[in-house]
């Protein structure tokens, strides 16, 4: 089944969706990846650069043609950028000087006859001094896929399962995660009952995880879904961390897997900024049949570019224009936001964080306590107004309980949750607020803060946390004492540590948010302090 | 096999359950006016209070069972069966809090032994001065529920005091002593420094 999976998936995959699980299984076999961007301007006609096993410096260019044949004119039609790929300089620090060279061309398609003369052709035709180009096409690609150890992918039939019922889901609709969760939990083999593998078996799992993960986002890639995608490429990476940290593996495969996998994510985010540019009017016409829904996809929309561009603002712009553009795009104010639960909250410090880069007023602080404000006034105990619902529960949930007729028979448990008098976010904010130096802000909101549980889940063991549900550990339920410190407060506002959290994921912030922004649960008041530390700023010195 | 009629079937057991489910809470009478917090992950949940004082409260596993669906069953009979699980249920879940609740009480030494001596207005107000009581925005108390064991009877000597002038000069008198203690813990809700 998986073998036919996999012909399918790679039949319809265009070179963007087929290029996360490429990179993938050069890795696995030994490769170094030391450049794979496909959302910047490509590098001289080379998507991917690695340094294989013996030293050679190997040039990808990756062309997709889904279910078809490439033919001596779709050769023709890439000459000049075949011709950059075969004669430009790899000019990269990581790339030993005077090392050998191979170019590659790859491409899911058939190589027929005719494009195989264009190529040779082509090599005959290269002045002096330059390596042939070399083809690697749909056969090799599946014999790579199956090398990669199909005794190690889902062989169960309750696993195989978790894989098609991710097929079988709409590809517009929101990523299903916990089937995400059931695919990468079985073959990264993250089961209770699972016992230790070798630290060999745990790198070719990742390896089988990422051709599965791309296998099993097909119909969102199809759709052009971006958000699901990438939340796919988060939880895969997530899913690494919380292998490497359970079976104690730390190595360079791995830290390679992870990073491109975020890497995948940041791509999809610039194809997402794409789209918004070359569809201003007409990009969310899909979720204008209800206002609630409109905004909320606005808001994660926001959420998402935001965390984007503090990314890239710190890290390096792959495309410069999406700097611009976003700067113009992203709203200035929250008249169009929906706080429609807790679950939307990373999502809004997201935006907070872009407004504080962007902005040198205190229009950001002012935000922060905005949200504060709302989450005491709505989450209290004796709120008139509606609370907001824990963040275990998405805008979906969050629809069919305003709305019973949308779905009848399926359950409510949003109707049998209280989410008055208690909140996941409120000690977080009050942290962000305080760490801003508004004593006075804090002062006024105490009372009603005194009344709220703080709550938060705390995993039995690190790589818990990495895995979006676990059946081990405790919520802690917390009301702070009536009377406080400021000094208390603000010290505690000012540790950026994060107890529990894997430290591959703490290295990487952006993965920390987009995973946050993926299980909003996951997002503690630690996190939140500590990715604020990273795109806010550091705390106010007073 | 003979056909299943899975979608009808689906809906049908959503329908018994949610059945169960609202049977469950008539049964439970006030209980169920008490708020519910769902948990998604883990199996304990640790309580810090405003006094720094911890609990940990584990799950309980509350089931009941039955032959509810048989050859000659009628929708009568289905709907009976299930209210009488949901009654087991209802009462489970009754005992499994009234059980927390003893346990607390006994850990924070509001417990108070009446040694057998009837419900009467004396004793009810000894109890009312160990509780913590809140007031509402217009200086209203937020009293507590009395539940009392042994039906109408074990409450009828409270009921008949409940006129009398020194009782209510009691009453008053801590209500008045619980609003000053109130008024006290609403003040120390600041943040110093």
């Amino acid at each position: 089944v998986i073998e036919r999976l996999l012909e399918s998936w790679l039949d319809s995959a265009s070179e963007r969706s087929y290029q996360p699980p490429f990179c993938q299984m050069l890795l696995a076999d030994g490769h170094r990846v030391v450049h794979s961007s496909r959302h910047s301007a490509i590098e001289f006609g080379k998507d991917i650069v690695t340094v294989a096993p013996d030293g050679t410096v190997c040039a990808y260019q990756l062309k997709g043609k889904p279910g078809g044949r490439f033919t001596g004119k779709d050769f023709q039609s890439i000459l000049a950028q075949l011709l950059q790929l075969v004669t430009g300089d790899v000019s990269r620090p990581e790339v030993p000087a005077g090392a050998p060279r191979r170019n590659i061309l790859v491409t899911n398609a058939l190589f027929e006859e005719e494009a195989a003369k264009a190529l040779d052709e082509f090599n005959r035709g290269l002045p002096a001094g330059y390596q042939k180009l070399e083809v690697l096409n749909r056969g090799d690609l599946l014999d790579a896929a199956k090398r990669l150890g199909m005794a190690l992918w889902p062989a169960e039939l309750a696993d195989a399962n978790a894989l098609l019922e991710l097929l079988v889901t709409d590809g517009r609709d929101v990523l299903p995660l916990e089937r995400m969760d059931a695919l990468l939990t079985s073959t990264l083999g993250l089961q209770e009952d699972a016992e230790k593998p070798s630290n060999e078996s745990v790198r070719r799992r990742v390896s089988s995880a990422a051709v599965l993960t791309s296998i099993g986002l097909k119909t969102f890639s199809e759709q052009g879904n971006h958000l699901a995608v990438a939340r796919g490429w988060v939880m895969f990476a997530t899913y690494v961390c919380a292998a490497a940290a359970r079976w104690n593996v730390s190595d360079a495969r791995l830290t390679s897997a992870i990073d491109l996998a975020v890497e995948a994510a940041l791509a999809e985010l610039a194809w997402l900024t794409e789209e918004v540019r070359g569809e201003p009017d007409t990009w969310d016409r899909a979720t204008w049949f209800h206002p609630l829904l409109r905004d909320a996809v606005f808001t994660e929309v926001t959420g998402w570019l935001s965390l984007y561009w503090v990314e890239s603002q710190r890290t390096g712009w792959r495309n410069e224009d999406h700097r611009d553009f976003l700067r113009s795009f992203l709203p200035s104010d929250a008249q169009r936001l929906a706080l429609w639960g807790e679950g939307a909250l990373p999502q809004w410090l997201a935006w907070t964080w872009f407004l504080r880069n962007t902005e040198g007023n205190l229009h950001p602080e002012q935000q922060l306590v905005s949200l504060l404000a709302a989450l005491l006034r709505t989450n209290g105990p004796d709120a008139k107004l509606d609370p907001l619902a824990s963040p275990y529960y998405d805008v979906s949930e969050i629809l069919r309980h305003r709305l019973p007729g949308l779905s009848p028979r399926e359950e409510d448990s949003l109707a049998r949750d209280t989410a008055a008098g208690g909140s996941f976010f409120v000690r977080a904010f009050l942290h962000l607020v305080a760490r801003a130096g508004r004593k006075r802000t804090c002062q006024d909101a105490w009372p009603e803060y005194t009344r709220i549980a703080h709550r938060e889940f705390r995993p039995a063991e690190r790589w818990r946390f990495c895995v979006i549900k676990t059946g081990h550990g405790q919520e802690l339920s917390e009301h702070v004492p009536l009377t406080g410190r400021w000094a208390d407060l603000y010290a505690e506002a000012r540790n950026t540590d994060t107890p529990g959290v894997p430290e591959p994921l703490r290295a990487r912030p952006f993965l920390l948010a987009a995973y946050a922004m993926t299980c909003p649960w996951r997002a503690t008041s630690a996190v939140l302090r500590y990715l604020s530390n990273t795109y806010y700023g550091p705390a106010f010195f007073g | 096999m003979v056909p299943e009629y899975p979608r009808i079937a689906a809906g049908l057991n959503w329908c018994y359950r949610e059945y169960v489910r609202r049977e469950v809470g008539r049964h439970l009478g006030h209980l169920s006016e008490i708020r519910s917090v769902l948990q998604f992950e883990g199996t304990e949940t640790v309580l810090t209070r405003a006094d720094g004082s911890r609990e940990n409260v584990g799950m309980v596993r509350i089931e009941a069972g039955g032959r509810v669906f048989t050859r000659t069953s009628t929708l009568d009979t289905i709907l009976t069966e299930l209210s009488s699980l949901a009654l087991d249920m209802a009462h489970q879940q009754s005992r499994s809090v009234y059980a927390a609740m003893d346990k607390v009480c006994e850990e924070s030494g509001q417990t108070f032994d009446a040694r057998g001596q009837r419900l009467d207005a004396d004793l009810f107000l000894k109890a009312l001065e160990m509780v913590e009581i809140d007031f509402d925005d217009l200086g209203r108390p937020r009293l507590p529920t009395l539940v009392v064991g042994g039906g109408p009877d074990a409450v009828r000597t409270l009921l008949s005091q409940q006129d009398d002038p020194e009782v209510k000069k009691r009453f008053d008198a801590l209500i008045s002593d619980k609003y000053e203690a109130w008024r006290d813990r609403e003040a120390s809700r600041k943040l110093a420094g």
